[in-house]
């Protein structure tokens, strides 16, 4: 089993955010994991992105060269990792900020109005988190949600919570 | 008739001859550094830092504990040893190339943050141990091994005055400036030491006291001569002054 | 059960640091080793141990010099261009003989280079980068586990030897996370510091230097210096060997890179090609009697670096011309490829 993600957005979009969340829930849940935040040159380009790797056998290098998931914010973003996609890949992409592509693995999702709706247009990283979660199958929605809030709780207090709750549900039930 | 003791060498000194040269400042700073540690009896707890420069071995004339430090840095390896041992007395022994040249920039952040040690600075307007050459406490019009027409200020730029520059800043707690060129001077520099090593044993914070100090040899001075040098030239640059004393506060 | 953590490198060097009895840190800021840093100002000064941002890296490495006079555990740590401005206090250190613990999470260079990781300071780390006679013992991690452990470890192992030690890590292992099991005992013991500037309270005095102005004492101390390094080479000499017992082409890295090349390994066995890695841990002492062993077994060797090669230097001179020694890397923060360096390794096959 190998599966390598890569969480993308602008600066401020929240990727970082959600995908060292995805990656301290699966931590006790796999054998090896990685995670890497862009750092450096990666930094180019209006990404601000961070890459998760999880496998049964030990991992050489943290950097995705071939990523199975992404989960893109912004056009930039889709523009620059859409090429490192495995043909059998999946991508969850924020429709609301991203111009369609004729791609069968291509899930569209308008994120941003999402969230705009669950409360705040800042928790469409959330919206896409409970998308890709759904569709991946790696957490039950009660496992999920327990995380998110506990995590949302921590950070922005329970008013906070109570949207990025809203649009977890929202995203789970999208996909 | 019995003998009354008049004098003695401080515990704090070891009993053994100076390299320094006739008429050199050290060996008075010395003595009264080591008196002042006597009567305040601390010499079981010292850890000083000697520089780079002429005193580069003060810790052979010193009983106590030392560390030698790279030049320039011994606010720094001070700073160091106080903090892993606040219970400790330390003092730096610095001269003018040392800490007004190549340590400027640990000697500002030292003070700044109020590090609870003391800095003896050691000012005789000139590089001794390398052989003569300017420093940048050097006067202008002063000859040296590398202004041999005098220190010109067009190129040179000026004679730096550290108790000045550090009286900008928020945190020391005793700035002052003396002289070692006559025995009322000798004296005032004692008390100066004196009251800097009781603030920082009272926990108050950075303590600098500046001693006017001469160097015969590269001045090419007499010991005597050099002494008036103090008195008529130097001080006129560099004010034998309290800067700043919080007091008993 | 062991305490697991998932951290990023920079933050398990820190902790680990701290487990292993770290009393002092002073740090100045520089990425990529900044979480290192802010770690450190968070938690040692929450234990109430000695926390300074000194204001530059002379300052720095000089504060840690303070601090290790004392016999306190004390250490700091920069990245590439800041490690170069602590070689004068370096070389100082191990003339005055003091342990102490010193981490260089290396970036891109010559000067100001960039942040992206590279492995170009192994000239500087392991040949004593600053002037003098000297070594300094040179831990190299590949993993956030390691970085923990030799962190842990790096005080009394600089005791034992009252020399500095270095973890010379990149940026890539210092940004990353991963799993690992946290130290969960009590710090590894001190040993007894006669020498150490406590106050000469019924004893002679202590100094420290590293001046010796008087015929013959630099040589002296020079010989001292030279009977610990002799004692080091024989007792701290660290590698790990990967599916090296058949290997008929040997591939030598360290750290990041020698991740990779366990992935290149498996892709190589995965086809019944005979290929191994062996891993240097410590740069210095170097393992060169394990390799010059190997070099009389294998018929080709590749050493891969982020670096113009630096470390092939010593491996060239482990195996003396006994067989070829090939090399793979990339400069400037550029991290070789897994499918660069099997392409590589495959044209020499």
């Amino acid at each position: 089993m190998i599966e390598r993600i890569v969480f993308s957005g602008s600066g401020g979009q929240g990727l970082m955010f959600v995908g060292k969340l995805f990656a301290n829930i699966m931590v006790d849940k796999v054998d090896n994991i990685t995670f890497f935040p862009s750092y450096g040159s990666e930094v180019r380009g209006g990404t601000a992105h961070c890459q998760v790797i999880m496998s049964s056998e030990e991992i050489a290098s943290p950097i995705i060269e071939h990523a199975d998931s992404l989960i893109m914010m912004n056009q930039p973003s889709t523009d620059r990792f859409m090429p490192v996609l495995t043909e059998d890949g999946v991508a969850i992409i924020n429709s609301s900020l991203v111009a369609p592509l004729d791609d069968k693995r291509v899930i569209y999702i308008p994120a941003s109005d999402m969230g705009l709706e669950a409360g705040d247009e800042r928790s469409a990283n959330i919206v896409m988190f409970g998308a890709f979660l759904r569709y991946k199958k790696f957490l039950t929605l009660e496992e999920a949600k327990e995380h998110v809030l506990k995590t949302s709780v921590a950070r922005m207090g329970q008013k906070g919570a109570d949207i990025n709750l809203k649009a977890f549900q929202a995203g789970w039930d999208f996909s | 008739m019995s003998n009354k003791e008049i004098y003695t060498k401080p515990a704090a000194i070891k009993d053994i001859q100076t390299h320094y040269c006739p008429g050199c400042g050290h060996g008075i700073v010395h003595k009264l550094i080591a008196e002042a540690i006597d009567e305040l009896g601390v010499r079981e707890d010292t850890i000083a830092v000697a520089p780079v420069g002429c005193s580069v071995i003060a810790y052979e004339y010193f009983d106590f504990d030392m560390s030698e430090a790279a030049h320039g840095r011994a606010p720094a390896v001070a700073t160091g040893i106080k903090r892993a041992c606040p219970d400790k007395f330390v003092f730096a022994y610095q001269g003018d190339g040392d800490l007004a040249s190549i340590g400027m920039g640990e000697i500002i952040h030292a003070a700044n943050r109020g590090e609870n040690y003391t800095t003896i600075f050691i000012n005789n307007t000139i590089y001794g141990m390398t052989g003569g050459q300017m420093a940048p406490t050097t006067l202008i019009g002063q000859k040296t091994a590398t202004t041999m027409d005098g220190r010109n200020q067009a190129t040179t730029g000026n004679p730096i005055r550290m108790c000045e520059i550090m009286n900008v800043l928020d945190a020391p707690v005793l700035i002052q400036r003396t002289s070692v060129h006559n025995p009322a001077n000798v004296i005032k520099t004692k008390r100066a030491i004196k009251k800097a090593f009781e603030y920082q044993l009272a926990g108050k914070g950075f303590t600098f006291v500046e001693v006017l100090s001469t160097c015969p040899t590269y001045w090419k001075m007499s010991p005597k001569a050099a002494m008036d040098h103090i008195g008529s030239v130097v001080k006129e640059v560099y004010p034998i002054d309290t800067f700043r004393d919080i007091g008993e506060a | 059960m062991s305490e697991q953590a998932f951290m990023t490198g920079n933050d398990a060097l820190a902790e680990g640091a701290i487990r292993g009895g770290c009393d002092c840190y002073f740090g100045y800021p520089i990425t990529p080793q900044n979480e290192l840093t802010a770690y450190m100002a968070k938690e040692m000064t929450a234990k109430e141990r000695v926390f300074i941002q000194a204001e530059s890296e002379v300052a720095a490495i000089n504060m840690v010099y303070g601090a290790a006079a004392t016999g306190k555990r004390a250490m700091t740590s920069s990245s590439s261009p800041g490690i170069s401005l602590k070689q004068e206090g370096l070389s100082y250190i191990a003339g005055a003989r003091l342990p102490m613990l010193i981490v260089n999470v290396q970036r891109g260079g010559p000067g100001l280079g960039s942040i992206d990781p590279s492995q170009a300071d192994y000239f500087q780390a392991v040949k004593g980068g600053g002037h003098g006679d000297y070594h300094l013992i040179v831990l190299a991690p590949a993993s956030v586990q390691e970085m923990h452990d030799f962190a842990v470890e790096g005080f009394a192992l600089a005791e034992k030897y009252r020399t500095p030690v270095m973890i010379l890590s990149d940026g890539r292992i210092g940004q990353m996370m991963e799993p690992l099991k946290l130290w969960d005992k009590e710090a590894p013991a001190a040993i007894a510091k006669n020498w150490a500037l406590t106050g000469a309270k019924g004893r002679e005095r202590n100094v420290i230097r590293s001046f010796f102005n008087i015929i013959g004492a630099l040589e002296e101390n020079n010989r001292i210096l030279q009977e610990g390094y002799k004692e080091i080479v024989k007792n701290e000499v660290r590698y790990e060997e990967y599916m090296m017992d058949d290997a008929e082409v040997m591939l030598i890295a360290y750290g990041t890179t020698a991740r990779l090349c366990r992935d290149v390994v498996r892709a190589f066995r995965k086809e019944g090609k005979k290929v191994g890695l062996l891993r240097p841990i410590s740069l210095w002492p170097f393992p060169s009697d394990v390799i010059a062993e190997y070099a009389e077994k294998v018929k080709l060797a590749m050493v891969v670096e982020m670096s113009a090669g630096q470390m092939i230097e010593d491996v060239r001179l482990a195996c003396n011309g006994v067989i070829p020694i090939e090399f793979c890397g990339r400069t400037g923060g550029g991290v070789p490829s897994i499918d660069q360096i099997y392409t590589e390794l495959l044209k020499l096959l």
